[in-house]
């Protein structure tokens, strides 16, 4: 990362050492600024005493990379107030992009999802503050007779915030009140163990979602440029690494191995759409190409998504991913979206 | 977005059209040219705006964690681009750059005769008349003083223009307690507004 220049930091001096303070954590001016707003807006609603000292301290704290949205203790995430703790991921804006996209997607009827036409069941693996799931439900309940979206997570501390989101959101009127017809939970479950393909499997599947961890080790370990510092230092590589107690499949990387069992999960479930969130272009590949392999059926429709895929394309990005495929021949993807390639989307045939 | 933001933080979050009667009710003056006021403008179109999001370059996803979830809109057939930052929410920015830009739009098409140039100039009146009050009332305290002073001091030796304005002046105020109670109400909500 380069080094913040000596007349940035005067500059922001100039603003109030508040800003100086947060300098380092965002690396320019403006973003400084508006963090202090946002900062100052959470300190004047608390009952704290010596507020500018708090202000101060909390600013240091930002700083040092400690991630803003566990010092308010919220991300927003479309019309939801997704509450963020210390040990739980926290929501990205592309994770938001694509959820909302998928929802576009399932309400415009071109999945031509569900067995009957009113309902939907939903699953999203690796659920963590239970953003996706929430989104989706705040989204499409108006939509159907009987929705059934279903958060599944490891963590503790993740379902315990799942669900407290649930309540926040339902109390703040963001989602409507508990409905008979209609169903949101959080279960925990390794979805490693063979037990929750068990549970799952006498359910009607959709939709799979999931944002498994997906960053390799090395560049957990390494950074290199590729891992933001404040991610490596706070936030829980449970959500961000896979982990190494599981055996990697023959073919398949280490860093992809939440993919191999989250297809794997699918082959049972068989779910109509499936929705993963990737690492990058090469990650993209790789699991794509392992999916052609394993359905070498033709009725299914992969599509690569970039960040915001609601978005036109931006000048001059590839509109198709090459695919190569074991045999030596190659499979093109299509591409949408602007920003960089996020994720993977498989429409499959019945 | 500014026109509004101004009285409306003092008021409870009500949308800015219900807020308006509240608003002139503390005041004779443009009730009717605030109910003649041009509709809101509607964002143009989707098919009309280039949208952009302020993404550094190298990876995002789980890698980084962005606060930042600025909104840049461009409108393609005039070329005007705005810019939120307001909130950390990107669907509330998305939709507060649509209405500044539904805003500009307005203002580029119609000039003087848009929603915010009459707003303005129904304010600067309010404005205007206002600062013409007060100053009337304090140049009327200050006369009133001098006069007092002019008793105590008991020196009449003032050109008779000055007295002939003073006098003017008292019986232009022939109801001053009224005015002067309807200054007082007033001042305050327009200290909002401005």
């Amino acid at each position: 990362m380069p080094r913040i220049s000596p007349w940035l930091f005067r500059k922001a001096n100039r603003h109030s050492p508040n800003v100086a303070a947060l300098l380092p954590a965002c690396r320019d001016l403006p973003s400084a600024i508006n963090e202090l707003r946002w900062l100052k807006e959470h300190v004047n609603g608390t009952a704290h005493l010596a507020k500018g000292s708090l202000l101060a301290r909390l600013c240091k704290k930002r700083g040092q990379g400690y991630p803003l949205q566990y010092i308010l203790g919220s991300q927003p995430f479309g019309p939801l107030d997704i509450k963020c703790r210390s040990g739980v991921l926290i929501p990205r804006p592309e994770t938001e992009a694509y959820t909302y996209h998928l929802a576009d997607l399932i309400k415009s009827g071109s999945l031509k999802i569900g067995g009957s036409k009113h309902d939907l069941s939903v699953v999203d693996f690796c659920t963590g503050t239970g953003c996706i799931p929430l989104l989706l439900y705040a989204l499409l309940y108006q939509k159907f007779d009987h929705l059934n979206v279903l958060g599944v997570d490891i963590s503790t501390q993740a379902i315990k915030l799942a669900r407290g989101n649930i309540d926040h959101n339902t109390r703040l009127g963001n989602l409507p009140d508990l409905q008979l017809n209609h169903g949101l939970d959080i279960m925990q479950e390794d979805i490693f163990h063979d037990e929750v393909i068990e549970k799952l499997k006498g359910r009607n599947w959709d939709v799979m979602v999931s944002n498994p961890p997906y960053i390799s080790r090395r560049a957990w370990n390494h950074g290199g440029g590729q891992v933001g510092y404040s991610v490596r230092k706070y936030e829980p590589s449970l959500a961000l690494v896979p982990r190494d107690d599981v055996p990697i499949p023959v073919n398949w990387n280490h860093e992809d191995i939440f993919y191999a069992r989250l297809l794997k999960i699918a082959r049972h479930l068989k779910p109509r759409a499936i929705l993963l969130e990737i690492g990058d272009k090469e990650q993209a590949r790789r699991v794509i190409s392992q999916f052609l392999q394993n359905n070498p059926s033709a009725n299914s429709e992969v599509q690569v998504w970039r960040d915001w895929p609601d978005l036109a394309s931006a000048g001059d990005k590839d509109c198709l991913l090459e695919i190569p495929m074991q045999d030596g021949s190659s499979r093109a993807i299509p591409i949408q979206g602007d920003g960089n390639i996020r994720s993977i989307f498989i429409k499959l045939g019945a | 977005m500014s026109r509004s933001i101004g009285f409306l933080t003092t008021l409870p979050l009500v949308p800015s059209t219900r807020a308006i009667p509240r608003f002139h009710s503390f005041s004779t003056l443009g009730a009717a040219l605030l109910k003649n006021l041009p509709p809101r403008p509607k964002p143009p179109p989707d098919s009309e705006i280039e949208e952009s999001y302020l993404k550094g370059s190298g990876p995002g996803g789980q890698k980084i964690n962005k606060t930042n979830s600025a909104v840049q809109l461009k409108h393609i057939p005039t070329g005007i681009v705005v810019k939120s930052q307001a909130t950390r929410s990107r669907s509330q920015n998305r939709k507060l750059a649509r209405e500044i830009l539904a805003q500009k739009v307005d203002e580029f098409i119609n000039g003087d005769q848009s929603r915010s140039a009459i707003v303005g100039a129904i304010k600067k009146k309010k404005a205007d008349s206002a600062a013409k009050k007060s100053r009337r009332k304090y140049r009327r305290l200050e006369e009133e003083e001098e006069v007092a002073n002019a008793e105590v001091a008991a020196t009449l030796e003032d050109n008779p223009d000055e007295i002939a304005e003073q006098s003017s002046d008292t019986t232009n105020l022939g109801r001053i307690p009224n005015i002067g109670i309807h200054n007082n109400y007033r001042l305050e909500p327009l200290h909002w507004a401005t």
